[in-house]
């Protein structure tokens, strides 16, 4: 386009430039465009939308759950409480709170990197307690997953079948969070199946759920996760060193 | 824009207008996938001034493909058009007919695939992101500027041919 602001006339003329010269070159490569000018603009509109449309079955069958990398291997901390949805002593200096979805994937890298070495380092040390409220904004799976956790902490396997949930959704997406998803996860786990079942049915825990996120509102969570260090918000998936040097502020104290 | 029939400079004119928007789209659609590439790379929050939801859109499963944010594609996409306009300056004739097609070809692509994103933003996961409303209107206005002067190189192409036959 450029070489035409630079000679505007060359177009006008209906005599060829002299041979040699650029001007040559270029009105010969555009008749030797013309041959193909509307086949080819076709072609490109094509080609697009068939990329468009390519990338968009490819959304959907990631989302679905056909093209996850391999789950990681979860490390637990040894000697903690596994009950309930809180971790360490009450009391401890630090208290952290974490707001989480199970739609969300970088709740699931916070959960597979950070997570871990926040509790092996502080929280199994005695030195911070970590409670995990489970919000739904990314739809009614994140809210069924969220009431299943629970269940399964009526069971004292909260930490397990969350862990369990994050591995599984990694693997294969969604369907996880389907009833029968949510039941296979648990049977696995060794949970008393009717029990659970029947928690995840009735809805038992759907208040709970609904309490943590009235919560999250006031705390004026605005996305996920969140994590409040005693009240210092850090947002995001972050590195553990972020939040390594927070907690180490509020334990100088 | 019809240029059948007008001068050859004229012409000329009316279809290098299209070079300069589509080169301001370009760097905006850079600008604004970057900042969200950049954002979903360093895991850090998307700032959204209190318009929409940000986090929750970047949050969901949507926001990557095969492992890779899509922002990170949206970068490349925009990156690619960049790099095709600068092409179209220096080649001649059937080479820079063939980077504006190519143009053409990541616009309708890119288009094709925001329009799945703002109908996953909108009805599928109930939360809108201002950034991503915006590149996808970027990459549609770039892939419609496209086809307009692919649309004057074709008549243009015309009326030289009828000219040199006549």
């Amino acid at each position: 386009m450029g070489d035409r602001g630079k000679n505007p006339q060359r177009s006008a003329s209906p005599k060829p430039p002299a041979v040699g010269s650029a001007v040559r070159v270029r009105e010969l490569g555009r008749t030797a465009a013309s041959r193909h000018d509307g086949k080819l603009a076709t072609g490109a509109v094509l080609v697009g939308l068939v990329l468009g449309s390519i990338l968009v079955v490819l959304s959907l069958s990631t989302v679905a759950g056909g093209a996850r990398e391999d789950a990681p291997i979860l490390v637990r901390p040894e000697g903690t409480p596994a009950e309930r949805r809180a971790l360490g002593p009450v009391n401890a200096p630090v208290q952290i709170v974490l707001y989480n979805d199970f739609q969300c994937v970088h709740c699931e890298k916070l959960h597979r990197e950070a997570e871990v070495e926040i509790l092996s380092r502080y929280v199994a040390t005695g030195k911070a307690h970590l409670e995990v409220r489970q919000v739904a904004f990314l739809g009614p799976e994140s809210a069924s997953a969220a009431e299943a956790a629970l269940c399964a902490a009526d069971q004292g396997l909260f930490w397990e079948y969350r862990d369990a949930l994050f591995t599984v959704w990694r693997q294969v997406g969604p369907a996880t969070y389907s009833n029968q998803g949510l039941k296979e996860v648990a049977r696995q786990l060794g949970l008393k199946g009717e029990v659970f079942g029947a928690c995840v049915d009735s809805g038992a825990r759907r208040a709970e759920v609904q309490e943590d996120m009235r919560r999250a509102e006031s705390d004026g969570v605005r996305g996920v996760p969140t994590m409040f260090v005693n009240g210092r918000r850090l947002e995001g998936a972050l590195p553990f060193e972020s939040y390594a040097k927070v907690i180490d502020e509020v334990l100088s104290k | 824009m019809s240029t059948r029939g007008i001068p050859g400079e004229a012409r000329v004119q009316a279809s290098s207008t299209l070079a300069v928007p589509m080169s301001l789209l370009t760097l905006v659609g850079l600008g604004v996938a970057g900042y969200m590439a950049y954002t979903d790379l360093t895991s850090s929050t998307l700032m959204c001034g209190g318009i929409g939801d940000c986090d929750t859109v970047h949050a969901s499963a949507y926001a990557f493909l095969l492992g890779v944010p899509v922002s990170v594609l949206g970068l490349g996409s925009y990156a690619g058009i960049a790099l095709l306009l600068v092409a179209r300056q220096r080649f001649v004739g059937e080479g820079e007919y063939l980077a504006l097609l190519g143009v053409l070809t990541i616009g309708v692509s890119g288009t094709v695939f925001s329009a799945y994103l703002t109908y996953v933003e909108f009805f599928v996961i109930h939360a809108v992101c201002p950034w991503c409303v915006a590149s996808a209107t970027v990459i549609a206005v770039l892939a419609f500027l496209a086809v307009v002067n692919v649309r004057q190189e074709i008549r243009r192409e015309t009326g030289d041919r009828q000219r040199k036959d006549g």
